[in-house]
């Protein structure tokens, strides 16, 4: 696969995961600035590491919830709450993997991530 | 041996509280391992650190170990440190079950991996100050 087909089977992923919506405002912010970094997460995060087939989408979106919660990265981390419920998680499960966080990253952090949550659930 | 910095009384200040609280010597420890690579940060970690902060009265001693000990347990990336002042709160009047008691609270603010770690450190250290 070249870096085109890559780009293209990542943008995919990247749409279905994070919605149509969300990607075409991303992209047509694209500037000079941004554009070579908005590329390089297409190819490499979404079609490098999220086309991979040993984990299914719902396993990848519980696994980067956690990971975001441990980082304290709260904007991604929301963008990844959507993400999951495209995914096909329940409100319940992000609750599970938050209440999970709570041990091994600290309840501040995990009381930040429930805030966040229910941000996302509330735009809906 | 004279010294330059022997200049600043912030610095004079600061290595007294330093001494205190580490023990004599430790100048000349931290001047031996930094000498090569960045002589000057001596100046620095004694003087702000210190000479600015721990010379200040408002807290005890080994309140301020507590406090310290809390914030290394929970920086999870600073853990000769932490051994370091787990010994200087031994030394400042701290009991083993009082070091123990506010790494065990750690683990609610800062994660159980970050507290283990904590607790880990702690049994080196009084394993250690057991063998004189």
């Amino acid at each position: 696969m070249d870096e085109k087909q890559r780009y293209e089977a990542g943008l995919k992923v990247r749409r279905a995961v994070l919605g149509d919506a969300h990607v075409d405002r991303s992209l047509s912010r694209q500037n000079d600035f941004t554009r070579e970094f908005q590329e390089m997460i297409t190819r490499h995060a979404w079609g490098e590491i999220w086309t991979r087939p040993a984990f299914d989408r719902k396993t990848r979106s519980v696994m980067t919830l956690a990971m975001l919660i441990a980082l304290n990265r709260g904007d991604e981390f929301k963008l990844h709450v959507r993400g999951a419920l495209n995914n096909g998680l329940t409100q319940d499960d992000i609750k599970e993997v938050i209440l999970a966080a709570a041990i091994y990253c600290g309840v501040p952090a995990a009381n930040s991530a429930i805030h966040q949550a229910q941000e996302v659930f509330a735009a809906d | 041996m004279s010294d330059k910095r022997d200049a600043s009384e912030r610095f004079r200040r600061g290595r007294e509280a330093l001494q205190a609280i580490m023990g004599e010597g430790q100048i000349d420890r931290l001047d031996a391992a930094y000498a090569e690579v960045a002589p000057d940060i001596v100046e620095f970690l004694v003087s702000f650190a210190f000479g600015d902060l721990y010379a200040r009265p408002a807290l005890k001693p080994r309140d301020r170990q507590l406090a310290t000990i809390a914030a290394l347990t929970a920086l999870g990336t600073a853990q000769p440190q932490l051994r370091s002042h787990i010994k200087a709160g031994l030394a400042a009047g701290l009991t083993r079950e009082e070091i123990v008691e506010v790494l065990m609270q750690m683990a609610v603010y800062a994660g159980f991996p970050a507290a283990l770690n904590g607790l880990a450190a702690a049994k080196e250290v009084f394993a250690e100050a057991a063998k004189g």
